[in-house]
């Protein structure tokens, strides 16, 4: 390498360095707002043992109480304007698609915490016809009943053994029954429908953007707790910016958490 | 040769109907496929699913009719925080739409504005609409006189050209002192100051010797500055700058095109 290569690359090394350096200035961050003043690449501590106590979940304990937040979305549910739904991400998953993913969702009114719960991820169903996709519209039936019964084909497919699954179907029990979550007892209530954007950097250049079909339920455990499963079909509209359709349903199953219990570092 | 035949026609028709019952095997998932509500509605397939041997019934909303118990559920009222609010909100929000919607619309009184104009004016016969407010609205005082302020700025002449008292008062006037005054007496009266130029700073030529009139045009060209202009350096400073511009051009593109590459947007904010 001749002396005057090694002054360009020295000068154009410069330059590049410069030139990010003036790029990062114009940068903010975008993470700002979240609940206990969270932004992504902080730490999450949960309390393992509420999970490990639970007796008959489908809940998989996390790997570690501190989790990194990956990311943070906001949900904004149509005609709940008062209500601020975050969810805090510490894993979106396989690729980013949310196959996998689990997250930190806080519910707020105002500065007012309402609710807060951990969800993970269960099974993903793809319904590929327009016949499959009705039940998750609101057109009468479908998401928005008052139970969901969970069976054997669906254990299974969410990675469940057969042992785990004769301990969770114990004797004549045909199937886990979810009763929707909502203090009504209508056989049928339309589904919320939300928009979720998803920020998976700080400055908002990675994300998505997707409409959402949901619906909580709930169960109750043996020990008297409760486990919740959110039943949410997504339509996602763009990712990083770009348009990117995609159409599933998602099965995540949670618990609720003590705000008292949960550190954010 | 027709028994091959016949055999023929058969296995045909065996696999055709087989190819049948295939697809519609496919549709169930052989039992570990997950499926809504009743047996009307509509299938939809889980990804991961595996095919496990027992007819078993799928998973799926709603009281469908179970042959074996099902685990216990929790009574509908003990609905967590999240399912309660978002209930809340949307059962709000249909309460809001539900009476809107019912509201009639009613018209709007015709004569609401005009009975407040009759009430207003008193007995007006014509009062209705905006008219009740020019009707209304109180008589055009009489405006005031403008008030007119003269700033006279008192000049000391020392000279005995600025004598004239005419003279001094446009030059004090506010107004005037923008505009040039020029002051021309007499070629026979040109003893003193010949030639005021009244602006803003006024100044007044005294005891300077009268200039010639037919003098005056020469003199202006005389004072003109000599021009040292040529070409050759007239071409040099264009082509330095154009150089300069090129240059400061290059560079610029060259930094937009360096900064662009770790550019980074905000497609996203919550």
């Amino acid at each position: 390498m001749g002396l005057f290569e090694l002054g360009r690359r020295v000068v154009d090394k410069r330059l590049d360095d410069a030139a990010a350096k003036a790029v990062a200035k114009d940068l903010t961050r975008v993470d700002t707002g979240l609940p206990f003043n969270a932004q992504i690449g902080g730490l999450i501590e949960v309390p393992r043992a509420s999970f490990a106590l639970l007796d008959g979940t489908l809940v998989k304990v996390p790997a570690t109480a501190q989790m990194p937040i990956v990311a943070a979305g906001r949900v904004r549910v149509d005609g709940a304007d008062d209500l601020v739904l975050h969810r805090l991400y510490t894993s979106c998953g396989y690729n980013r698609n949310g196959e996998g993913q689990s997250f930190l969702q806080v519910l707020r009114q105002g500065e007012e915490i309402l609710d807060i719960g951990y969800f993970s991820f269960l099974c993903r169903q793809v319904p590929m016809t327009e016949a499959e996709q009705e039940p998750f519209l609101g057109k009468g039936f479908g998401l928005g009943d008052i139970d969901y019964f969970m069976r054997e084909d669906q254990l299974t497919a969410s990675g469940f053994s057969d042992e785990q699954i004769d301990a969770l179907l114990p004797g004549d029990t045909d199937a886990l029954n979810f009763v929707r979550d909502a203090p009504t007892g209508d056989e049928y209530i339309e589904p919320y429908t939300a928009r979720e954007t998803r920020l998976d950097d700080s400055v908002g250049e990675k994300g998505l953007q997707k409409q959402l079909h949901f619906m909580p339920y709930t169960r109750a455990l043996s020990d008297g707790q409760q486990e919740r499963l959110l039943v949410s079909f997504e339509v996602v509209e763009s990712m990083d910016g770009k348009r990117a359709p995609q159409v599933y349903v998602d099965f995540m199953v949670g618990i609720s958490l003590d705000r008292q219990k949960i550190k954010v570092l | 040769m027709k028994h091959a035949r016949l055999v023929a026609i058969l296995a045909a028709i065996t696999l055709a109907f087989s190819s049948v019952s295939w697809a519609r095997g496919g549709g169930g998932g052989g039992g570990g496929h997950s499926s809504f509500g009743g047996g009307s509605r509509a299938s939809v397939s889980v990804s991961r699913a595996s095919i496990s041997p027992s007819p078993a019934r799928s998973s799926g909303f709603g009281a469908s009719v179970a042959s074996k118990p099902s685990a216990p559920a929790a009574a509908p009222a003990q609905s967590t925080g999240l399912g309660s609010s978002l209930y809340a909100a949307k059962a709000n929000t249909a309460a809001v739409a539900a009476y809107n919607t019912s509201k009639t619309p009613t018209p709007a009184p015709v004569n609401s504005t005009a009975s407040r104009a009759t009430v207003a004016s008193a007995g007006t016969p014509q009062n209705s609409g905006y008219t009740v407010g020019a009707a209304l609205a109180p008589a055009p005082m009489p405006s005031p006189a403008p008030t007119t302020v003269n700033h006279y700025t008192t000049y000391t002449s020392s000279s005995g050209g600025g004598g004239n008292g005419w003279l001094w008062y446009m030059l004090g006037r506010d107004s005037a002192r923008h505009d040039t005054v020029v002051v021309q007496q007499p070629a026979s009266q040109q003893t003193g100051g010949a030639v005021v130029y009244g602006t803003g700073n006024t100044t007044v030529a005294a005891g300077q010797p009268p200039v010639p009139a037919q003098h005056a045009e020469p003199a202006a060209a005389v004072s003109a500055p000599v021009s040292s202009f040529s070409w050759g350096s007239f071409f040099a400073w264009v082509l330095g700058l154009g150089a300069l511009g090129l240059l400061a051009h290059v560079l610029w593109r060259n930094w937009t095109a360096r900064k662009a590459r770790f550019a980074r947007t905000s497609n996203y904010q919550i």
